[in-house]
């Protein structure tokens, strides 16, 4: 297959090539690349401690609703208390599973 | 991995380590790629320093693009096409910065023959080169400069082939025209 450039012109970009090597010019990339990693790790603990907050707030309401449906049961009867009981052991297995989730997806 | 060791290893294992992390394996790619990518921006920016920070901003860009690399062994070509992706998008944020009005350009000095011409033919080749227009400046190097064909400039630009075959067979067109009266084009 023939050459589609002209060679006169390959000639002398060739002739004027520079291949410059610079040991300053690679520290200069890793510092830029260092700071840059410095900051997607502070980047990614504030967005981790976001989610962590907003879980955890979460979790609060979560808490302060349960105890207002299940503290009731548990003065009423035996029943009742055995149904609180059951509520409470639910609401930590749901926590028990749902955790690796949410720490896996910070 | 120790710097001698990363010196002696096999590109492909060093752009392995980079890409989970590691620094060091990173300036090694860094050292071995500056010559070309530093050598491209200066082709096509002609001013020295501008063309040594966007040279720095496309490692450094692919530094947070490297776990998207698919293959270790494209790395080059890959490294090569964030480096044209950087200088585009400065052509197109500060075009001014890159391209001088012709009004603003010294006439080329007459050549004579001998070793000692060979800055000033450089020098005349980056204003020449400043003449172009950003699309055909950075075909023209692609293919005269780096050597890529028009599939592989399409490639690195994200331009269709006949855009790419038209802004190389253009602009390299001007660059004769420009070059050829004052004899260091034609050997």
């Amino acid at each position: 297959m023939s050459d589609p450039f002209d060679p006169d012109l390959r000639r002398l970009f060739a002739a004027t090539a520079e291949h410059p090597a610079d040991e300053a010019f690679v520290a200069a990339v890793t510092v830029r690349t260092s700071r840059e990693r410095w900051i997607t790790l502070i980047a990614r603990a504030l967005v981790g401690a976001l989610v962590l907050a907003v879980a955890a707030a979460a979790f609060g309401v979560v808490m302060a609703q349960g105890v207002k449906v299940i503290a009731p049961l548990l003065n009423a009867s035996l029943a009742g208390q055995a149904t609180g009981l059951v509520l409470a052991i639910a609401g930590l297995v749901c926590l028990r599973l749902l955790a690796p989730l949410a720490l896996r997806r910070t | 991995m120790s710097p001698q060791a990363l010196a002696g290893a096999a590109e492909a294992s060093v752009v392995a380590l980079a890409v989970c992390g590691d620094q060091q394996a990173f300036a090694e790619l860094v050292r071995r790629r500056q010559g070309m990518l530093r050598e491209l921006m200066r082709r096509l920016c002609g001013d020295r320093a501008f063309a040594e920070d966007l040279a720095q901003q496309a490692f450094v860009q692919a530094w947070r693009q490297l776990r998207r690399l698919q293959s270790p062994g494209a790395f080059g070509a890959w490294l090569r096409a964030i480096a044209v992706n950087v200088w585009l998008q400065e052509a197109r944020r500060a075009p001014a910065r890159l391209e001088i009005p012709e009004a603003d350009l010294p006439e080329p000095e007459p050549q004579g023959p001998g070793p000692a011409d060979l800055a000033a033919t450089r020098l005349d080749l980056s204003r020449a080169l400043l003449r172009l227009r950003a699309p055909e400046r950075v075909c023209v190097v692609l293919a005269y400069a780096e050597g890529l064909s028009h599939g592989e400039i399409a490639e690195a630009t994200g331009w269709p082939l006949g855009t790419v075959k038209s802004n190389v067979a253009r602009g390299a067109e001007r660059l004769r025209a420009w070059l050829s009266p004052q004899g260091e084009y034609h050997e």
